[in-house]
């Protein structure tokens, strides 16, 4: 290779120093885009609905017939994060089994959605939600109070999830 | 002894042993339901099925060999089960070969047909043996397509034991166990075919005093403990090693602990104490004490009130109530409740400290509670030991015959206890309020630490690493199982996942950390206020001085014990000879 000029200055012609036809472009790429369409909003004014597939917060789903986790503590054993603590208790119904005390911790959750692909009930699923806001570390330890969900709001998932069943 | 010839492997094992003895024996394993150790062989799971061959004869009697120089096997046209077969010189079999394989799978998958594999509901899950088979042994696909066979689940078996018939893989261990070992005839098959069903005889309860066992035998989840049931999963807990402290057999038992609570006790196998077994007392109350109403701190006695204090403020208010007495005054009472060590540490207090003989223990004695089996008299699990290690009264030294006495003239005015239960101090309860110092080492709340004046908090043998003597003379090492704040940094606890990686901020590992000492510890500290300075930094420091003082502990070291599963006393140089233990299903891994 035959390198005579060394420097991007010396490299340059008059017109490419000047740098002033490099602004009027642009300004014109700047001036173009307000003319599009906007991928943009207004967010929290404006909320994006996910599609069936996002994985958000992991919920219990709730059904007819109550809550239809058991209590085998396999998303709590899978969980790469160790968000999640299940304490177990007998019950009346067939399923002898439920939960007493179900905890993820969403400081620890990274939404990897391990515990869903696991539950033989069908009965942990990643929700839509993604507004996660805590003031306390304790706040973010979401109890069964905070993670049932009835099942009429998570039948987005539920049919995304039976696709690959 | 025959040698026998497994898997191309040449193994030994003594005459008339079966097969599937032998291969344990030797560390193999040949998959199996129904066949156990300490029970006769029913052979009705067909899952150790085996290919078995001799070698073939000539008409004169020789061997027959081929080209190579091995002998020619002629092998039985069937499949044999191998924990019927007895063993015979130059025996070959196969356990690996496809038709044992595909044999394996087949009986795995008749027995998954009605099983339920309800799981994720199951107390066993994790450390069952049909799902541990079910990975290894089974192709995973099932070609049943009808409706399984309902049967009756959560069934009371009695006041300890539920019986789920649906899981129930008819292997009839329990049955067995309840004819063989508990000597409690109730249980049998009724029924025939898939309908076959383990029942009670009519009117009958299995309330045995070893009924608990049956669940630790059975290889699914068919009988789980009414105590536990549902508590935890089993890879949420992690199990230590201990000695049982119900009474004075020492039966060797594992602690599962989650959250720094024991949730459940299980016997370890020993073959020299309790083979596999223990009885339900055991099982069912030496956790409570160690959960419940425990002394957390140690407190010192203000006005009428125990209040909480620093270790510090303990010992120096020890030492000066101490000194107000004369050596003669002070009596010390050691317990068969506490560690070999203890009491070991708590004697050379008194004897280098006091120079004072007043030392003695009181002697449990329920003969109520013994049976033929494994339960004895002696309540205490230590009883002897400590008398072994010196809590003996001193020439001229009080004893607790006639403690009563000379508390009533007040020869004696101060006590110093390293035990709590009241029961223990019947003869001289009505004394008490009479003395003018009583210091104790207490594990729980009771009525004597209520009159006590100072009560330095003790750890329990769940907290501890020590040795107990048990009724035959045998030395036997307990591990640790629960973390203090003072032995959070044990190395060698086995822990659970939970125990590994939590972290400050995660709700499991916030449980408060009893601020507790094991005795020995007290009394080190005790003692170095009397500026009395013994090197011990832990049990092991003690119990090498142990060995160093006292002859017949001689040659002993925890390594040892640990790998013997103890030794008896004077006879450290010739341990019973160590034998591969059977273990029909844990958790793995372990």
């Amino acid at each position: 290779m035959n390198i005579t000029k060394n420097t991007e200055a010396e490299r340059m012609n008059f017109w490419e120093r000047m740098y002033i036809p490099e602004i009027a472009r642009g300004l014109g790429l700047t001036l173009n885009q307000v003319f599009k369409p906007k991928f943009t909003r207004q967010y929290p004014e404006e909320v994006w609905e996910p599609e069936g597939s996002y994985r958000g917060r992991p919920v219990l789903v709730k059904d007819e017939t109550g809550e239809r986790c058991v209590a085998c503590g396999l998303c709590s054993r899978v969980c790469p994060a160790l968000a999640i603590e299940v304490h177990a208790s007998e019950t009346e119904k067939d399923k002898e089994r439920y939960p007493v005390k179900f905890e993820i911790n969403m400081l620890r959750c990274i939404f990897c959605g391990f515990c869903e692909e696991v539950c033989p009930e069908e009965a942990i699923v990643m929700s839509k939600d993604y507004h996660l806001v805590f003031q306390s570390q304790e706040e973010a330890i979401l109890g069964k109070d905070k993670l049932e969900v009835p099942i009429a709001k998570l039948q987005d998932r539920l049919e995304f999830l039976r696709q690959y069943r | 002894m025959p040698g026998i010839v497994l898997d191309g492997q040449k193994i030994e094992a003594a005459a008339g042993k079966t097969v599937i003895e032998a291969a344990y024996q030797n560390g193999f394993q040949i998959t199996h339901f129904c066949w156990h150790p300490e029970l006769s062989v029913s052979g009705n799971c067909r899952m150790c099925l085996v290919e078995i061959g001799m070698p073939k004869r000539m008409p004169d009697g020789s061997i027959q060999m081929d080209n190579e120089g091995n002998p020619v096997i002629s092998y039985f046209p069937k499949l044999q089960i191998a924990c019927a077969t007895t063993i015979a010189e130059g025996m070959h079999i196969n356990t690996k070969k496809d038709n044992v394989v595909k044999a394996q799978e087949a009986v795995m998958e008749f027995l998954l047909i009605n099983h339920p594999l309800d799981c994720p509901i199951c107390d066993e899950a994790g450390q069952c043996k049909l799902q541990e088979y079910g990975y290894k042994h089974s192709t995973g696909e099932s070609r049943f397509e009808e409706e399984k066979v309902h049967a009756p689940k959560r069934q009371s078996w009695g006041p300890s034991v539920v019986f789920d018939a649906e899981r129930c893989i008819k292997c009839s261990r329990c049955i067995r166990f309840a004819q063989e070992v508990a000597k409690q005839d109730v249980l049998t098959f009724v029924n025939r075919g898939d309908h076959v069903k383990i029942e009670l005889f009519e009117g009958t309860q299995f309330d045995n005093q070893y009924s608990m066992n049956v669940i630790d035998i059975c290889p699914v989840g068919a009988l789980t403990s009414k105590d536990f049931r549902f508590k935890a999963r089993v890879w949420d807990m992690s199990f230590n090693d201990s000695i049982c402290p119900g009474c004075a057999r020492g039966c060797n038992i594992k602690l599962g602990v989650r959250n720094n609570e024991i949730l459940r006790i299980e016997p370890r196998t020993n073959p020299y104490v309790n083979k596999y077994w223990m009885c339900d007392y055991g099982r069912l109350t030496q956790y409570k004490f160690v959960n419940e109403n425990r002394v957390t701190e140690p407190m010192i006695r203000w006005k009428d009130e125990l209040i909480p204090c620093s270790w510090d403020e303990a010992f120096a208010k020890a030492e000066e109530s101490l000194k107000k007495f004369k050596p003669e005054e002070i009596m010390f009472i050691g317990s068969g409740r506490a560690t070999n060590e203890d009491n070991y540490v708590l004697s050379k207090f008194a004897k280098e400290v006091f120079n004072s003989g007043n030392i003695d223990l009181f002697r449990d004695i329920d003969e109520s509670f013994k049976d033929d089996f494994l339960k004895v008299s002696d309540s205490k699990p230590n009883h002897f030991g400590a008398v072994e290690v010196g809590i003996v009264p001193g020439k001229d030294g009080v004893n607790v015959q006639n403690l009563p006495e000379k508390m009533r003239y007040k020869n004696i005015k101060a006590l110093y206890i390293i035990t709590d239960r009241i029961v223990d101090f019947r003869p001289i309860l009505d004394e008490l309020d009479d003395l003018e110092l009583i210091i104790v080492h207490a594990y729980n709340h009771t009525p004597l630490t209520s009159k006590a004046d100072i009560v330095f908090a003790a750890s329990t043998y769940a907290e501890i690493e020590g040795t107990y003597l048990n009724i035959d003379k045998r030395v036997q090492h307990l591990s640790p199982a629960l973390v203090t704040a003072e032995n959070m940094r044990f190395m060698g606890m086995k822990m659970s996942r939970l125990d590994k990686f939590g972290a400050s901020n995660d709700r499991w590992t916030q449980h408060k950390l009893r601020n507790t000492l094991p005795h020995w510890k007290i009394l080190t500290k005790l003692a170095e206020q009397f500026a009395v300075k013994w090197n011990f930094k832990s049990a092991k420091d003690v119990f090498k001085e142990i060995t160093e003082k006292i002859p017949s502990f001689a040659g002993m070291s925890y390594e040892k014990l640990i790998e013997y599963q103890g030794l008896t006393l004077g006879k450290a140089v010739q341990p019973d000879p160590k034998v591969v233990n059977y273990e029909s299903h844990v958790m793995k891994p372990n």
